[in-house]
């Protein structure tokens, strides 16, 4: 579990924002990651398996004070981005990566992570459940929405 | 920003944080519907099991007669059976372990499913209240009249039109409250799953 923390990590601070909900998020996963072993047959690697559960999980929780996953499909006049000058350029861009995926659903969220993950096409199509041709089509409409989103944030390079 | 570049940096993520500090009290919170909708249900079931056992009391409240109290029991027996058919189906529902490493549409198809079956079960129980209920607000109205008035016929005129009419009332009241409670309470959580499901359909 520890070798994989980074898969927890990433997935939470993709899914949700606040840092109290990211550690709920991490504490579900390991839950449903717990209770899910007995499914793992090791057919693929345990890596493949717990994105699987992670993602899973972090499409459908459900944050505390009743709020509800995400689903902005509307990104017109989004607060501009302030970013700090002294952080380094890569910081920078994952900050603003990090933010404008905020804006994206809960399955534009799986696609951009599977792809950050360097997943192809037809292994993103399998892990969602949806022909590799429908992956690609999808992977590339949230692509340039996250840019679109990224160019309103007030970032562009 | 190019997304293909920045996947360099995002292999780096998370190898900075510190280790997980997992915390057991923490992971019993629900944060998944079907974890929502089942402490929501267990809560009222709970409820509705004791409401059911004071239910039971009723021909002691109302000082039942012992042809009325027979009647009483053999629909409360019933009652009582049927419950107990929901209430086990209930408790294996509670104590079944969602398969989350499924692919993201099975998984999806089978919460909606779960969520969409167990909605349903539990609005055919709350019906089958209906009739109990019916019989029940039936004998408690008759055993005051035979109280009341020992002498005169248990069945007045103007009954024949006012009884069915409140019945009808009643049961169009049950239903509709039934249907509004669970799709306000649970099928939130089965809609916002159906969105999702949409969203992994084919392009046109």
């Amino acid at each position: 579990m520890e070798a994989n923390r980074g898969i927890l990590i990433k997935v939470s601070r993709l899914y949700l924002d606040s840092r109290e909900d990211q550690e709920d998020l991490i504490q579900e996963i390991v839950l449903r990651l717990w209770t899910n072993y007995q499914q793992f047959e090791g057919k693929s690697s345990f890596s493949t398996w717990m994105y699987r559960v992670a993602v899973n999980t972090a499409i459908t929780f459900l944050r505390k004070e009743k709020r509800q996953p995400i689903l902005v499909t509307e990104t017109e006049n989004l607060p501009e981005l302030r970013v700090d000058d002294h952080a380094s350029e890569q910081a920078q861009q994952m900050k603003i990566f990090y933010k404008a995926v905020q804006y994206l659903n809960s399955i534009e969220k799986a696609l951009i992570f599977y792809f950050m993950e360097g997943l192809s096409h037809r292994e993103i199509g399998s892990q969602l459940g949806i022909t590799e041709n429908n992956a690609r089509v999808k992977l590339s409409r949230t692509k340039e929405k996250l840019q679109q989103i990224i160019k309103q944030l007030g970032y562009e390079s | 920003m190019n997304l293909d570049e920045l996947q360099k940096a995002w292999g780096k993520e998370g190898s900075d944080s510190e280790p997980l500090n997992l915390v057991l009290e923490k992971l019993k919170k629900a944060h998944q519907p079907l974890d929502r909708i089942r402490n929501n249900m267990q809560k009222e079931l709970i409820y509705q099991s004791i409401a059911i056992l004071i239910i039971g009391l009723c021909p002691i409240f109302y000082k039942f007669n012992q042809n009325f109290s027979i009647a009483y029991y053999c629909i409360y027996a019933l009652l009582l059976v049927v419950s107990l058919y929901y209430f086990l189906r209930f408790y294996r529902f509670f104590k079944q372990i969602h398969n989350y490493s499924g692919s993201s549409k099975d998984n999806l198809y089978e919460l909606y499913y779960e969520i969409r079956l167990n909605m349903e079960a539990y609005k055919s129980f709350s019906f089958l209240l209906v009739p109990f209920a019916i019989i029940a607000a039936l004998l408690i109205s008759f055993n005051r009249r035979l109280l009341k008035h020992p002498d005169k016929p248990l069945v007045e005129a103007g009954d024949w039109i006012m009884i069915p009419t409140v019945l009808v009332l009643m049961t169009i009241f049950i239903i509709w409250a039934t249907n509004w409670w669970v799709e306000h309470y649970y099928g939130k959580h089965a809609k916002q799953i159906r969105n999702l499901l949409d969203e992994l359909r084919e392009p046109e």
